[in-house]
């Protein structure tokens, strides 16, 4: 480990980020990106992410835009082809592309001490909330009921679109690369994911990585 | 046996009978002033079950938009439970609001962990296609959607500006989960509260409205902000507010409900309101002169809001953040009554204008915040 990196540039150019430029009057109260990673497997990380957002843009240059105004059908539409053009071009992708064993060892290093500090049980209960493993879906003839779904974890499955999404706590995801607007990081029981948000399709994971056994895998 | 029977049921019908107005007449009862020219508008949250309770708080906002013409909803996330489909869409969103959409009210979303995140293009939900944007809709306010379900650096970024070059006089962020909150469930989120608080008192945030937790609570204010917690416009767990946090001011965990505010200069009134009507909540924000963060206690439940300017009475000092395990300083309360108020008046347009920033006036900076003193 080389220490911390700033990774702001890099995710600046990565992330369609809204526009940033305007100074901020009073104290910037933002806490730095502090990402305790060596700076080639950043690098590294950030070349797979820049990889997958081209190839998506490949992906999403076939089907016809989503206007601004969309009405159902059409958000329904958009997104079926989306998420079918996705699963199609990335149809020969295995887990661990993104999550390289060298990067994967890395992410794993920073998440262990970010849920061993003091506000890492915090985190992770943050991380319970809307877990796919632990909160289902209020039911139209009793929201009182939750039903759980089954979420399979597996690289280019589509994430069921009627599963919640765990949260990602504020203060982790400083301490992890910045991901660009098309891409999330989430978490499905204990593992963490990477997810493209809009096609709704899993890209990769690390299993075990928040150490809480009372979460199922 | 039979006149037996009946002299029981007679006097049930003329006990009924008796009790019908009383009934009525917490129901319905509209609380707020209904200045000219006011802010107003409606707050729900968790609501996309499609269950007949939304329908319900659908129906009851209606009923209220009749005599408080509010003009649009902050929607404080979980807009589409499970399948969103364009069928979903309808059942869980446009029929049980047909009505508020027909009469023009706009709705302006927030993204919940259990939304598609594909929703920041649908029309009705005015996000502009951003997961998180802000909105003016009448001088003096501006709303900041955020998305709490990633609140990574690029939005703090974004926030941050917003909320520093904002001149409104009410600055109010809407988002999923709460900060302060007494859920058994979830509760507070602390991860979000050490990002956002420093910004949210920094810039002169009065007012915070969040869901997740599916009931009602107005926290106690948290370092001189109001919480509430809304998430009960179509999902609702029962007993669900755990005692002894010390955060709940009122607290309302056995039906669903939803929110009507109106602002007006710097006074910021609000009503909570139970699927069958009732009022469960009600008071007054207020704003002293100049200074963003320097303001007074909301009225207690049970007291009513005039349709006149209210004279609130001032906070003996601000409450600082209690933390979890606290005991409780106040029990749930039971919903209040008070009179309805008078006539509406013409609305404010609403036009969302998600990221750029119009320019500030030059406004009293709140930094520190002084010891609460009366209002005049």
């Amino acid at each position: 480990m080389r220490g911390s990196v700033p990774i702001v540039s890099l995710a600046a150019i990565l992330a369609s980020l809204p526009a940033c430029h305007h100074t901020v009057k009073g104290p910037d109260l933002v806490p730095p990106q502090a990402v305790k990673m060596d700076s080639e497997l950043l690098e590294e990380f950030y070349e797979e992410i820049t990889e997958y957002v081209k190839l998506r843009h490949k992906a999403v240059e076939a089907i016809p835009p989503l206007p601004a105004e969309a009405t159902a059908d059409q958000i329904a539409a958009h997104q079926k082809a989306l998420t079918l053009a996705i699963v199609r071009y990335n149809r020969n992708s295995k887990q661990g592309e993104i999550f390289e064993p060298p990067i994967e060892a890395a992410f794993r290093r920073i998440l262990a001490e970010a849920f061993a500090s003091p506000q890492g049980p915090a985190m992770i209960q943050e991380i319970k909330q809307g877990n796919p493993r632990l909160e289902g879906v209020p039911q139209a003839n009793d929201p009182s009921r939750e039903q759980i779904k089954n979420v399979t974890l597996r690289v280019n499955l589509v994430y069921p679109e009627d599963a919640p999404f765990s949260s990602v706590p504020a203060g982790l995801l400083l301490k992890i690369p910045v991901l660009p607007e098309q891409v999330r990081y989430r978490f499905i029981g204990r593992a963490l994911i990477v997810r493209d948000t809009e096609a709704n399709v899993i890209l990769d994971f690390i299993r075990d990585v928040v150490p809480d056994s009372s979460i199922p895998r | 046996m039979g006149r037996l029977s009946a002299v029981p049921s007679r006097a049930l019908l003329c006990a009924l009978a008796l009790l019908a107005p009383a009934w009525r007449a917490p129901a319905q009862e509209l609380r707020l002033p209904l200045h000219e020219g006011s802010t107003r508008f409606a707050v729900i949250g968790d609501t996309g079950t499609a269950a007949q309770a939304q329908y319900d708080i659908g129906k009851q906002m209606a009923a209220f938009h009749e005599r408080f013409p509010f003009t649009f909803v902050i929607m404080v996330g979980d807009n589409i439970y499970g399948n969103d489909s364009a069928g979903d869409y309808q059942r869980k969103f446009e029929l049980p609001y047909k009505p508020l959409i027909d009469a023009g009210v706009k709705f302006y979303a927030s993204l919940g962990n259990h939304d598609n995140p594909n929703q920041n293009a649908y029309k009705f939900f005015n996000m502009g296609q951003q997961r998180f944007y802000s909105f003016k809709p009448n001088q003096g306010v501006r709303f900041f959607a955020l998305d709490s379900n990633y609140m990574d650096r690029p939005q703090l970024e974004w926030l941050q500006k917003e909320l520093s070059s904002s001149g409104s006089e009410w600055k109010i962020p809407f988002f999923h989960h709460p900060l302060y909150s007494s859920g058994r469930t979830h509760g507070s989120n602390e991860s979000l509260r050490t990002q956002l608080e420093p910004l949210f008192v920094e810039h002169g945030v009065d007012v915070v409205f969040s869901g997740h937790d599916h009931f009602y609570e107005r926290v106690k204010p948290q370092k001189g902000i109001y919480y509430f917690v809304s998430g009960a416009g179509g999902s609702l767990r029962k007993g669900d507010i755990r005692p002894g946090t010390g955060l709940t001011e009122v607290g309302f965990d056995t039906d669903y409900h939803f929110m009507l505010v109106e602002i007006e200069g710097r006074d910021l009134y609000f009503q909570a309101i139970a699927r069958t009507g009732k009022t469960i909540d009600s008071g007054v924000i207020h704003q002293a002169e100049g200074h963003a963060v320097e303001k007074s206690v909301p009225l207690a439940p049970g007291a009513p809001v005039p349709a006149a300017p209210v004279a609130p009475r001032p906070q003996a000092q601000p409450t600082p953040s209690a933390p979890p395990g606290t005991p409780p300083s106040e029990r749930l309360l039971p919903p209040a009554l008070s009179k309805p108020s008078p006539s509406p008046s013409p609305s404010p347009t609403a036009s969302p204008s998600p990221k750029p920033t119009p320019k500030p006036k030059p406004k009293p900076r709140p930094t520190k915040k002084p010891p609460a003193s009366p209002v005049p």
